[in-house]
């Protein structure tokens, strides 16, 4: 954008509207999609952003609420904090020293990862393995991990399916749910691999459980509205404006709406990462029960009370498509799904949550 | 400003934002204080110089805030591109003047604003303020120290309203910074503050006269090149420092809180010898009491750097780059910035979910990001609110006795480099 005082030498362009990049169709046709819905116009915001796991993480807060930045900046220190800690793509990480090391016997875990491991394994046996923190081989096998992705031989596949699956994680520790706060050691966590070549990974659930933490320090610290989130992919509310924060569900052909007014959102899909062998596109998104990539499901989307349970679900029902979900929502309240199938354009929608209300 | 990866991160990820197309910004501020229709109907305004500048400005008019009544031009073709600026805004056609003078005569306008060369500012506004009206002058606000007295003490003397033309206080962004992080004490203890505009390229401006025969010497240019380059004479200007850093010596006067008490510096026509009288690269120290610094910088032959106001503080650092992106920075720990941007108010969705992506650094993700669009509402934002000042007695953002302390400032640090010496800032007073 030109203002006088960049003018370039040989131009007197006064800038303004007919110059304006922003006017572009697409901000049309957005404002044609969404319909006005005056009582929660939410005004104008402050995004407070920093990158960290490969995406940006984000805390959205009222205009008017900039004492809360410091408390945010802060807030967002989780991220990074979580990274360190938890990255396979970090060979220091608390993480990686496990990978490395479980195979030959009793790990020591702090109680936030060693709470965390319990809760995905709950996750685990609750999806029927279709959420599984221990698919890397299966990753490693299709070249995912490395964003290649190609076609493995049959016999590869089976290799690495040995090598996956929650029966050859031995966590012991003192229950509860994961939680920054608690004391360090106090669990008395460990870990120990069944066998060799198992690997964890909590690219699945990591996001989402630290935008909850995001959350979790935003209300401590007296927040009262803000929107956290992590590359698109996981949301919670921290308060919400009245009808809730208005979110659009992308990718969805019908054209989604939700209103957000507490708990999370998480979103799974395959439309942007993945390969094609054959004519056929194949997704990132694997599936551990099967070692192939999981099909059927363009895309899903899940709200529920927590960041990090959302993001796993997420996950499991593109996997497991609405077949498990159905199974899923048959013991478990408080959950909404939206999926996309490949046979389908239309949102179908399952299961329900106090925190959100789905427009389609 | 060296970057990390991060860094570059945030660099790519504003660069896709350019070019994917994002609405732009409507700020807070102003905006949510006075939104328009204001009692009392839009402000009857005439603009005295519609040149860049000018219609930059009349481009921005919010017609529930300022009705732009006359337009007044020393060069008739900028009138006339002005006008296509009206059109294509979807503004009425406004009178046309060559003499203001004419035009405070003729016309039943309330305010005027005034966007031309800084040397004319000073009896311009006093002789609006004079007839009544009120007045939003470009910056800087004089030439002269004594030009900018006489403009505050003529807005006082009237009882008229008196803006001067620094945006950036009419920018959300930088409210929520000064609200945010300077005020609530974030980056700690800051002595050090670092201003640049840094730009690859000369600052001449080509041009034809608006007929073979035009002479703008009744106006007080000895020749079309005068006018046409009037950035770049003595008589008219004051360089980079009056354009340039005079922004953002008030951006640190305000986050300081004070004003500088000397200055030296040194600069050069170092580049473009072909007779402009004002220097093409130019450095100077500002120094604030209680051992606090500001040093700037301005070059015409690397734009590596862009501009940007730093402050180092022993907390943290604030980078505030390009006039629309806000950056932090924890001291000792953090090394990966933390951003700050500031989006409009609508009706539509504040996030758009979808699955993760590769590396998304790209940002995709926001309905309404800051980027170039934040500059022109800034602009906007500065009419509404000067006009609301009228109507409704809120407060100036800047006003003149801020507009004063950077003006003077910057003044003295020009003729610190011209003696090659350190000045004393004359203190301003405070009303």
């Amino acid at each position: 954008m030109t203002t006088p005082d960049q003018l370039s030498p040989d131009t007197d362009d006064p800038g303004g509207p007919a110059r304006d990049p922003w006017a572009g169709p697409r901000r049309r046709s957005r404002r044609a999609f969404w319909r006005p819905r005056p009582s929660a116009s939410p005004g104008a915001f402050l995004r407070i952003f920093r990158q960290a796991m490969a995406c940006r993480f984000q805390i959205l807060l009222p205009a008017a609420a900039g004492t809360d930045i410091p408390a945010a900046c802060q807030a967002l220190g989780h991220a990074d904090r979580l990274e360190q800690a938890w990255s396979v793509f970090r060979d220091d990480s608390h993480l990686s020293h496990i990978n490395r090391a479980a195979a030959g016997g009793p790990c020591a875990l702090d109680d936030e990862l060693g709470a965390l491991l319990r809760r995905c394994d709950g996750l685990s046996a609750a999806t029927d393995g279709a959420f599984d923190i221990t698919a890397t081989p299966l990753s490693r096998c299709w070249r995912l991990l490395q964003r290649e992705g190609r076609m493995p031989s049959p016999e590869a596949i089976a290799e690495a399916r040995a090598r996956t699956g929650r029966h050859l994680v031995e966590i012991r520790g003192r229950g509860g749910r994961a939680s920054a706060l608690q004391a360090d050691g106090a669990g008395g966590w460990t870990i120990r691999f069944t066998r060799p070549g198992v690997e964890l990974n909590l690219g699945a659930i990591g996001k989402g459980y630290a935008v909850s933490c995001i959350a979790a320090h935003l209300r401590q610290a007296g927040v009262a509205q803000a929107l956290v989130s992590s590359g698109d992919s996981s949301v919670e509310a921290v308060g919400a404006p009245q009808g809730g924060w208005p979110i659009a569900l992308r990718g969805h052909d019908a054209g989604v709406r939700l209103w957000l007014r507490h708990g999370a959102l998480a979103t799974s899909g395959a439309s942007e990462q993945g390969f094609e062998h054959n004519g056929v596109r194949l997704g990132h998104v694997l599936d551990p029960r099967t070692g192939w990539p999981a099909r059927g499901v363009s895309r899903v989307a899940v709200a529920a009370p927590d960041a990090a349970d959302a993001d796993a679900l997420a996950t499991a029902f593109f996997v497991g498509g609405p077949a498990l979900a159905d199974r899923y929502l048959a013991d478990h309240d408080d959950v909404l799904a939206v999926f996309t199938l490949d046979a389908s354009p239309r949102p179908h929608i399952m299961g329900r949550t106090k925190g959100a209300s789905v427009e389609a | 400003m060296n970057l990390t990866p991060d860094q570059q991160a945030v660099g790519r990820r504003n660069f896709l934002k350019a070019v994917a197309g994002v609405p732009a910004l409507a700020g807070l501020g102003v905006a949510a204080a006075a939104r328009g229709p204001i009692g009392g109907g839009p402000v009857r305004v005439g603009f005295i110089g519609v040149g860049g500048e000018g219609r930059v400005l009349l481009a921005q008019v919010d017609p529930a805030f300022a009705d732009v009544k006359a337009l007044c031009d020393i060069n008739p073709s900028q009138l006339l591109r002005a006008d296509e600026v009206l059109a294509k805004t979807g503004k009425l056609k406004a009178a046309h003047y060559a003499d203001y003078k004419e035009m405070l005569a003729r016309e039943d306008i309330e305010g005027v604003i005034i966007a031309t060369p800084l040397w004319a500012h000073a009896d311009q506004t006093v002789t609006c303020l004079e007839a009544g009206k009120h007045v939003l002058c470009e910056k800087m606000m004089a030439w002269d120290v004594e030009g900018c007295e006489r403009m505050r003490q003529a807005a006082r003397r009237t009882g008229r309203v008196l803006e001067i033309g620094y945006q950036r206080f009419y920018s959300a962004m930088y409210q929520a910074a000064y609200q945010g992080i300077i005020k609530a004490g974030t980056l700690g203890d800051i002595y050090t503050a670092r201003i640049a505009w840094h730009r690859n390229g000369n600052w001449r401006r080509a041009g034809d006269p608006p007929t073979p025969a035009y002479d703008p010497s009744p106006w007080g240019y000895k020749d079309w090149e005068h006018l046409l380059n009037w950035r770049l004479y003595k008589q008219y200007s004051r360089g980079l420092l009056a354009e340039l850093a005079s922004h953002q010596v008030n951006i640190v006067n305000w986050f300081f809180g004070a004003v500088p008490e000397f200055v030296h510096g040194s600069g050069s026509v170092a580049r473009f010898k072909d007779g402009r009288e004002v220097d093409d690269h130019v450095y100077a120290t500002f120094e604030y009491p209680g051992g606090r610094t500001a040093t700037f910088s301005s070059i015409e032959s690397n734009a590596f750097d862009h501009f940007y106001e730093a402050f180092f503080g022993t907390r943290g650092t604030l980078v505030l780059r390009g006039e629309t992106e806000a950056y932090l920075f924890e001291e000792g720990g953090g090394a990966r910035p933390t951003g700050i941007e500031v989006s409009a108010a609508s009706s539509g969705p504040v996030l758009e979910a979808s699955e993760s992506r590769v590396a998304d650094a790209a940002g995709r993700s926001t309905s309404a990001t800051s980027g170039g669009g934040d500059r022109l509402a800034s602009y906007r934002h500065q009419i509404s609110g000067f006009c609301s000042t009228i109507r409704t007695g809120t407060p100036l953002r800047c006003g003149p006795d801020k507009a004063i302390g950077s003006a003077v400032a910057c003044i003295r640090a020009y003729e610190a480099i011209e003696q090659k010496a350190r000045l004393t800032v004359a203190p301003v007073e405070r009303t």
